[in-house]
């Protein structure tokens, strides 16, 4: 600040009441519609381009540069062709609707907006911003070029004018009078000053984006051009001497250095003299060099900017044709060592001869990279691969093709791009955008985005075959090579001979018998060993979750043998949007039939799988729904022979898995469907299958029961019972099931109140887990009255089937002391808070409620309920 | 607070002649000065500044105004405007 001359107190209050006068309008053009603001559109384009002669003239006048004809086209183009791109955007209320996505923008004016103009191109910078300001309902202050500060007013003007007779709020268009850079500086500073647009010289530019306001400033250029051999030469010929020439090359877009391929060098030059360019020797080049570039700087002399090839020639006591365009020089590189090289807004052209394609490219990213970064770049070629790769070294917005470079950038005469006077040079320009500025980046776009119901799933086993001897639709599926995967006690029991009796008799059957325990490593190795010495084309899994979840992870390997089973295993939120994606090419096919031998896991139809890494002391989970058997096998024979302990186990499990399938986050009317049932036949035959191993129906319904339930489970997922569980469980070596079962009373009575934290579940309500509890009392007809009554009736319900199947109903009843308990709970809590199960409980655990669940866990009984 | 201390206005270029007027006689109003604005659907720059004037002229709070039945767009071009404080809006 200090070193600025201070605004006197007259002036301050002139700028004050400009932004004072500015802001009112901006209020008051807020409540403007579509309609209102395009009744005021139309007509100031019409007066732009009935005063596009005149108003060029006045440049030429005031700024003595450019050329008077090319000045009016550009304030034609800044009208029409600005009104035709305008014309039918909506930039009031609602703009855009997308209905299949929920969401609607809807466009919110800025407000005032102060904006510089260029010397370069002042009337046409001005006339479109003028339009683009009314079309998006905001107001603008100008801050004109000094040298250009009285056409420029004009323009702004002519526009006011027409924009108040068409009903735009007075006071909407101000342009300063005499502008200083105090000015700018104290406009750019001002609160009431939402915006700076600034089109002009680095100065401006840097000042704009010094101010800490949102700012738009566009940058310098020094377009390079490279002509390949396959290019039109002609064409590309006359088309770089009517952008190069075009305004006297004032346009920054314009082209700066050619860079032609050796071939076609000599040619291009003859036709550029032919056309009346002149080709400088090296000697008039050098004088040209010396007198249009400042040697200190190394940057163009203004004096020379928007001058004539002629008027240069005379000036420096060059000889030239009459009627020369442009003046062309040879250089042999690029850099402070070659002054022109640089931007030179003048009918100057460096050309450069380059011997191949690669240092063409490389000349080429060598001017790009020489102060004009992310501006423009210009390519004629009819070779499509060239095009691409110049698209991809130039770091420019604009990158033309086969037509020249100035009038191409500005857009909508020569391509598809969206017509400007403000190009911007994204972040490598020191820019905030790299597009053609337009009307979007005069308006603050809102979206309403409304409440969307993600698609959901229900996927499961296409084929499943239930009660007794559903074993014998194996006969139907062929095979050459069939793999029984089992464990030594169910090899015993003689599970295995039955399997094998109903296999076609052509069908080579192989035995692998894994040992009893969950999966490891080194098991699934062995396993698909055998599998690809066989050429196995169906594996039956024969087993409880252990076993079938060996055979899922087997057959992954087996089929696609890169499979990464650590990478696989990367955590994620969301299935359909996980990153790492299970193999899909695969070297063999093997049909996977699961029959399961116990009713609890449902592994039999779930997209899981569990490997234990006994190194590392963890458990890797494996979870697609690639891993889905393809048949699943629900007999109840092979249940007979359930152990009670095992009966007990598993079908809390199978509970447990209906309960939180029940009310996740992730649950829908058919998981729910499938829930309901199975918690319904658990709470009637679980009992009888405990008590009476050989009741052939409760076998053969627990059995239904567990793979129900799996069905809800595999698209619903679990909770935080899971969590507990698999903590407690894996710490102090209780099987899974009864752990569920300590844990299983406090998480209902838990879940079915207030959360402390809610779930995101954009699915269903939030809160609604207590009424599905008082949902599935009703079902099991438990009666009560309120939600209340009826969620502590299911608990009771719960605790008296836990205590008919004499599992522990406390941690202290397992006889673990209270201070090895105590000791272990922070740890506990800690890998609780880890598993992934509780992510789709209806209530989010904190991590000292994780504490409290095993606190209660620890005492057992809620003691009749709460 | 008298019925007759209301002030219909009708139409955008009402505002400004109301604002006007009150600000020609706020000495003699006593206690609040009330301006019914449902008949006003948005409001134009010369209403504005008249508000704005108003505004500033009762700043001393002798006087309170109150603006009935303002439509959400016009509230909002007196919140760009820094207005919105300077009023009371009865429900
Ligand atoms: N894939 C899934 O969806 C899923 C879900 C939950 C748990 N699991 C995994 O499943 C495993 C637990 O499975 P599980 O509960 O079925 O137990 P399990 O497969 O480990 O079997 C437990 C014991 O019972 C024996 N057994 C199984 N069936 C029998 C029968 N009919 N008669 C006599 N003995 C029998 C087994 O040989 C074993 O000794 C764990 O590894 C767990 O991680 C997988
Ligand atoms: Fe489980």
């Amino acid at each position: 600040m200090a070193d600025h001359a201070p605004l006197s107190e007259d002036r301050i209050a002139y700028l004050e009441g400009l932004v004072s006068q500015a802001r009112t309008a901006a209020a008051v053009f807020s409540q403007y519609t579509q309609d209102d603001v395009d009744r005021i559109v139309k007509p100031m384009v019409l007066a732009g381009l009935e005063q596009a002669q005149y108003l060029a003239s006045l440049a030429i006048e005031e700024t003595r540069l450019g050329v008077l004809e090319d000045k009016a086209i550009k304030n034609m183009v800044a009208t029409e062709f600005v009104y035709n791109y305008v014309k039918d955007k909506r930039t009031v209320g609602v703009i855009n609707e997308f209905p299949e996505r929920g969401i609607l923008e809807i466009a919110e004016p800025i407000g005032v907006i102060f904006s510089v103009l260029p010397v370069t191109n002042p009337t046409s910078t001005a006339l479109f911003k003028c339009i683009m300001a009314i079309k998006t309902r905001n107001t603008a202050i100008f801050g004109p070029h000094p040298r250009a500060a009285k056409c420029c007013a004009e323009a702004v003007r002519i526009m006011y004018e027409t924009a108040v007779k068409n009903g735009a709020p007075e006071g909407v268009f101000t342009c300063l009078d005499t502008p200083t850079i105090e000015d700018n500086r104290y406009l750019m500073h001002h609160k009431d000053v939402r915006l700076i647009d600034a089109t002009g010289g680095p100065g401006a530019v840097k000042a704009a984006y010094s101010s800490g306001k949102p700012a738009m400033g566009v940058g310098a250029g020094n377009t390079p051009v490279y002509l390949e051999k396959s290019a039109d030469v002609d064409m590309a010929v006359v088309d770089i001497i009517t952008s190069k020439t075009f305004d006297n090359g004032t346009i920054c877009a314009s082209e700066q250095t050619v860079v032609i391929d050796d071939g076609i060098y000599d040619a291009t030059l003859e036709k550029f003299a032919e056309l009346g360019a002149h080709i400088c020797n090296p000697e008039e080049a050098a004088i040209l060099s010396q007198t249009v570039i400042d040697p200190e700087t190394g940057f163009m002399r203004p004096i020379a900017v928007g001058q004539a090839a002629a008027t240069i020639a005379q000036y420096i006591g060059l000889k030239v044709k009459p009627g020369t365009k442009l003046l062309i020089a040879p250089i042999a590189g690029v850099g402070r060592g070659h002054p022109l090289s640089v931007e030179k807004l003048f009918p100057v052209l460096a050309v450069y001869r380059a011997r191949s394609r690669e240092e063409a490219f490389k000349t080429c990213v060598d001017v790009n990279h020489l102060g004009g970064i992310g501006h423009t770049a210009v390519v004629f070629s009819s070779n499509e691969e060239v095009i691409r790769k110049f698209g991809e070294v130039m770091n420019a917005g604009r990158i033309i093709v086969n037509s020249p470079g100035s009038i191409g950038a500005l857009g909508g005469v020569y391509n598809d791009m969206v017509p400007t006077f403000s190009f911007g040079c994204g972040t490598g320009g020191g820019n905030s955008t790299m597009d053609n500025v337009n009307i979007y980046h005069y308006l603050n776009v809102k979206r309403v985005a409304r409440r969307t119901q993600a698609h959901m799933w229900f996927r499961v086993p296409n084929q499943i075959y239930f009660n007794m001897n559903a074993i014998e639709n194996i006969r139907q599926f062929p095979s050459r090579s069939t793999m029984i995967i089992t464990n030594p006690p169910l090899e015993r029991l003689g599970h295995v001979d039955t399997v094998r009796r109903y296999l076609p008799p052509d069908t080579a059957v192989h035995v692998l018998v894994i040992p009893d325990a969950e999966p490891e490593a080194k098991v699934v190795r062995e396993g698909v060993e055998a599998l690809n010495a066989y050429k196995v084309d169906q594996i039956i899994a024969l087993g409880g979750g252990s076993v079938i979840d060996a055979a899922k992870i087997m057959k992954l390997q087996y089929e696609a043998p890169s499979a990464d089973l650590e990478e696989l295993a990367a955590p994620f939120l969301d299935i359909r949007k996980r990153v790492v994606q299970y193999p899909t090419e695969k070297v063999h096919h093997a049909r996977l039939i699961a029959a399961a031998t116990t009713s609890g896991t449902g592994s039999e139809v779930t997209p899981f799988a569990v490997l234990i890494d006994k190194e590392a002391g963890r458990k890797i989970t494996l979870a697609d729904y690639s891993l889905t058997p393809d048949v699943a096998i629900v007999d109840p024979q092979f249940v007979m022979t359930m152990p009670k302990g095992l009966t007990a186990d598993t079908g809390i499990d199978c509970l447990v898995h209906a309960l939180e399938a029940g009310v996740s986050i992730h649950s829908s009317p058919y998981t729910e469907a499938n829930a309901m049932q199975a918690i319904r036949l658990t709470f009637r035959y679980l009992p009888t299958a405990y008590a009476q191993p050989d009741n052939v129906e409760a076998r053969s319904m627990m059995h239904n029961a567990a793979c129900i339930a799996a069905l809800a489970f595999s698209n619903a997922s679990v909770g935080v019972n899971h969590a507990l569980a698999h903590a407690f469980g894996a710490r102090f070596g209780v099987p899974h099931g009864r752990a569920n079962a300590l844990m299983l009373p406090h998480v209902i009575a838990y879940n079915a109140s207030v959360p402390s934290k809610f779930m995101p579940s954009p699915n269903q309500r939030a809160y609604v887990a207590h009424k599905k509890y008082a949902l599935i009392a009703d079902l099991l007809g438990l009666g009560g009255e309120t939600v209340e009554e009826k969620v502590n009736h299911l608990i009771a319900a719960v605790e008296a089937l836990l205590d008919r199947l004499d599992v522990p109903r406390s941690i202290a009843d397992l006889g673990i002391a209270r201070e090895e308990f105590q000791q272990a709970l922070p740890g506990l809590a800690k890998v609780a808070f880890d598993d992934p199960s509780w992510r789709s409980n209806p209530r989010m655990p904190l991590a000292t409620e994780l504490v409290e669940l095993f606190e209660r866990a620890w005492h057992g009984r809620r003691a009749g309920g709460q | 607070m008298p019925v007759d201390s209301v002030w219909p206005i009708a139409g955008a270029e009402g505002v400004a002649r109301a604002f006007e007027d009150a600000a020609g006689r706020l000495e003699t109003v006593d206690g609040e000065l009330t301006f019914d604005l449902s008949g006003v659907r948005k409001v134009d720059v010369a209403g504005l500044r008249a508000m704005s004037a108003l505004a500033a002229k009762a700043a001393d709070g002798k006087v309170k105004i109150a603006l009935k039945g303002v439509n959400v767009d016009v509230y909002k071009a007196l919140k760009l405007v820094g207005l919105t404080t300077a009023f009371l809006f009865p429900v």
